[in-house]
């Protein structure tokens, strides 16, 4: 998957948890990847998968109850300094890199500016917050930004307040904040999910091209297939606190190979105009606090059923919502005598990994593929 | 009704639920005099049909006007003009227990299960509530419904006694389906139904949705941002901008011959899940316009990469066009002319 050359970021084995009153929250739990420079990563997954704990990880903004576990999160350098790892960094050398080496972008534009004051001021203060420039320097920077991201006369909007702008121009005005320092690493996390279509096409250029100018990485988090199919080099595909599948983004729409990624693909097909009906994924994302044993995929897993109707693997019955079902033996298996086990990610084919012990490739199981 | 509307759908069929010329404009209170315009005309004249077992997909971005549609209809707010015809009755000049009799046949399914939902009734109190208030069935008949109902939208029986929080997003957008369809209604509303689900349940709703207009003959109105979702469940769309339609037709000629700009840079800008599909964005510049200082002429003109001196004066009338598929209409001057949209964007 990854090209020889250095990555930017290197996340491995990170485990973040939350204590409720109700239990442990294993909210990210084991997941490693890495982003090389000027590439994207695209972190897909449904709400609860993990994938905005684990950007908030790699920026080390989890507050109590929640903790970073384990694992770690190098940072390399552009020059040949060794890389730092931002959990155990102290809090002075994290501020250093917060908004410096690595930007961020959140879901809700409209939530993260102060109302009473103007944007153009808010601009400037995270500027004079991360460079020793004078007020008069940092709001010639501001216009300057403003300007750069596609915001029309920026000197009399950068006066207005934040209700006086549209959805589309505060998300520009964030990036343009997040881009300002030159991150080698901007981590995105659903910054066009609040917005309109048209929209969201205007940011995602913005974005591209951002990244084609200053070679920065991407780190992108969506539930959006078709957003991903658009930006990405690489992608993550997350459920219930795990990846289950990472490959390249052609490898991933053309060779899906766990049974997870593929339902969700032929579930958009299933938005297609044909006569025939796809068949949706059956059930929901699972509570984070009752995760089902094995397999956290299995309970709604076509493979597994087929596999099991199929007869010739060994099965077991387990009960569920009053009932009983059968289901494959391997699938419910705890490991390494953990409390939640589940299968680990495995390589399939050079680059392509797949968290699940039946999946060989997208065309040996067979499932159809629009 | 006015003969200048004849900008419907289905001038042949007869249609369940025909609205007319609606508008709805919500005034504003001016500090200055040079602060533009007195109202904002959310809705300005919009007028379709919908025939008894088929769903118009109301397609729009937020300020669109498509809401406050959907919500005049039900006369959950009051329209400023506009006749709102079910069976040929004018709902809007109803009272008292006409309209409550017109209303048990037209419900609505709302866009957030959690807020739709009151926390404190069980699942089965709220899908049960119309047949009360109704008093269609009391006692173990009502239950014995509220049970067939729950089954239908695919919970289980046992689900009556849970209240809201105990079920995941999914489940609670079948009881608002369950509660919908509770008292035989037929049409319904549907105002973004799936936006606030996991994407992987967002086909199982659908899917029950249309499995239902289907068994029902349900008229379905379908309010909804979302394209993909309007080409795989409606059989007609109208495309809302600015309080007005601009495009209107079958959903198949809509998607294989949009016509206008409008339309054409919305399917433009969904994202399409196929990484080889990266070259061929058209990014739509600039804004909707300032409901309170909105431009001249037509209201897409600002942004339109074609917009010529004609379009910053006459506003386009929602029209046919030689050539044009039975009932898909157009209000744009140039919709016989299919012009190309110029690629923005060719991502390496």
């Amino acid at each position: 998957m990854m090209p020889p050359d250095r990555p930017m970021l290197d996340v491995v084995d990170l485990h973040t948890r939350f204590r409720t009153g109700d239990g442990v929250v294993r909210a990210v739990d084991g997941v490693s990847f890495s982003i090389h420079r000027g590439q994207t990563l695209a972190l897909v997954g449904e709400s609860g998968c993990g994938k905005s704990a684990t950007a908030l990880s790699i920026m080390r903004l989890i507050d109590p109850p929640g903790e970073i576990a384990d694992g770690q999160i190098r940072l390399h350098s552009v020059d040949d300094n060794p890389p730092v790892d931002l959990r155990t960094l102290s809090e002075r050398r994290l501020r250093e890199i917060r908004g410096r080496r690595v930007g961020m972008v959140f879901q809700d534009p409209m939530t993260a500016l102060n109302p009473v004051l103007p944007v153009g001021g808010q601009i400037a203060e995270s500027i004079r917050a991360h460079r020793p420039v004078d007020r008069r320097r940092a709001w010639h920077d501001t216009i300057e930004l403003l300007d750069d991201v596609g915001i029309a006369a920026p000197d009399r909007r950068a006066r207005q307040y934040p209700h006086e702008w549209s959805g589309g121009m505060i998300q520009r005005a964030l990036i343009a904040m997040a881009v300002a320092g030159r991150p080698d690493l901007l981590i995105a996390d659903e910054p066009t999910t609040a917005l309109d279509v048209t929209t969201q096409a205007q940011i995602l250029e913005l974005l591209q091209r951002l990244q084609r100018e200053f070679g920065m990485a991407i780190l992108f988090i969506t539930h959006d297939l078709g957003i991903v199919a658009d930006m990405a080099d690489d992608v993550c595909v997350m459920y219930a606190g795990r990846i289950v599948e990472r490959a390249d983004v052609r490898t991933l729409f053309t060779q899906p190979a766990h049974p997870y990624t593929q339902a969700l693909l032929a579930a958009l097909a299933g938005f297609d105009r044909s006569p025939t009906r796809a068949e949706p994924i059956p059930g929901g994302v699972p509570h984070p606090l009752h995760l089902p044993d094995g397999c956290r995929f299995h309970p709604r897993c076509v493979l597994s059923r087929r596999l099991a109707a199929d007869g010739r693997r060994e099965t077991a019955v387990v009960p569920r919502d009053r009932e009983s079902v059968i289901v494959l033996r391997n699938c419910i298996r705890p490991v390494d005598g953990r409390d939640i086990g589940g299968p680990s990610l495995r390589p399939v084919a050079a680059g392509h990994d797949v968290a699940c012990w039946e999946a060989n490739d997208g065309a040996a199981i067979g499932i159809a593929r629009p | 009704m006015t003969g200048a509307v004849k900008s419907t759908l289905h001038d042949s069929e007869s249609a369940l639920v025909a609205v007319r010329d609606l508008k709805k404009h919500f005034p504003m209170r001016r500090r200055f005099a040079s602060e533009g315009a007195d109202h904002i005309k959310a809705v300005d004249g919009v007028s379709f049909d919908i025939p008894a077992g088929r769903t118009l997909g109301l397609v729009g971005e937020s300020g669109s006007g498509k809401t406050t549609v959907g919500r005049s209809i039900l006369r959950l707010i009051e329209p400023t003009a506009g006749e709102i015809l079910f069976d040929d009755v004018n709902v809007l000049a109803l009272r008292g227990r006409a309209l409550r009799g017109v209303r048990r046949q037209m419900q609505m399914v709302f866009q957030d299960p959690v807020a739709s939902l009151n926390p404190r009734m069980t699942a089965a109190e709220i899908v049960g509530e119309g047949l009360q208030v109704h008093r269609v069935a009391r006692g173990r008949d009502l239950r014995e419904r509220v049970a067939g109902l729950m089954r239908r939208v695919g919970l289980s029986a046992d689900d009556m006694d849970g209240y809201p929080h105990v079920f995941s997003g999914g489940q609670r957008q079948r009881i608002g389906i369950a509660r919908a369809i509770a008292l035989d209604p037929r049409f319904i509303v549907c105002d973004e139904p799936v936006s606030a689900l996991d994407v992987s349940v967002r086909l199982q709703i659908l899917n029950l949705l249309d499995d239902l207009r289907r068994e029902r003959g349900l008229a379905c109105l379908l309010i909804t941002h979302d394209l993909t979702v309007v080409r795989r469940f409606c059989d007609d769309v109208a495309v809302m901008y600015f309080g007005r339609i601009v495009e209107t037709g079958s959903a198949e000629n809509i998607f294989a011959n949009p016509r206008h700009p409008y339309t054409k840079a919305l399917l433009s800008a969904v994202p399409v899940p196929d990484p080889d599909s990266r070259t061929r964005r058209f990014v739509l510049p600039g804004e909707v316009p300032d409901p309170l200082n909105p431009p001249s002429g037509c209201p897409f003109h600002p942004r339109c990469p074609f917009a010529v001196d004609r379009c910053r004066t006459d506003i386009p009338d929602l029209i046919s066009w030689s050539g044009a598929a039975p009932r898909h209409r157009t209000a744009c001057h140039y919709a016989d002319q299919d012009l190309p949209l110029p690629v923005t964007v060719s991502a390496p």
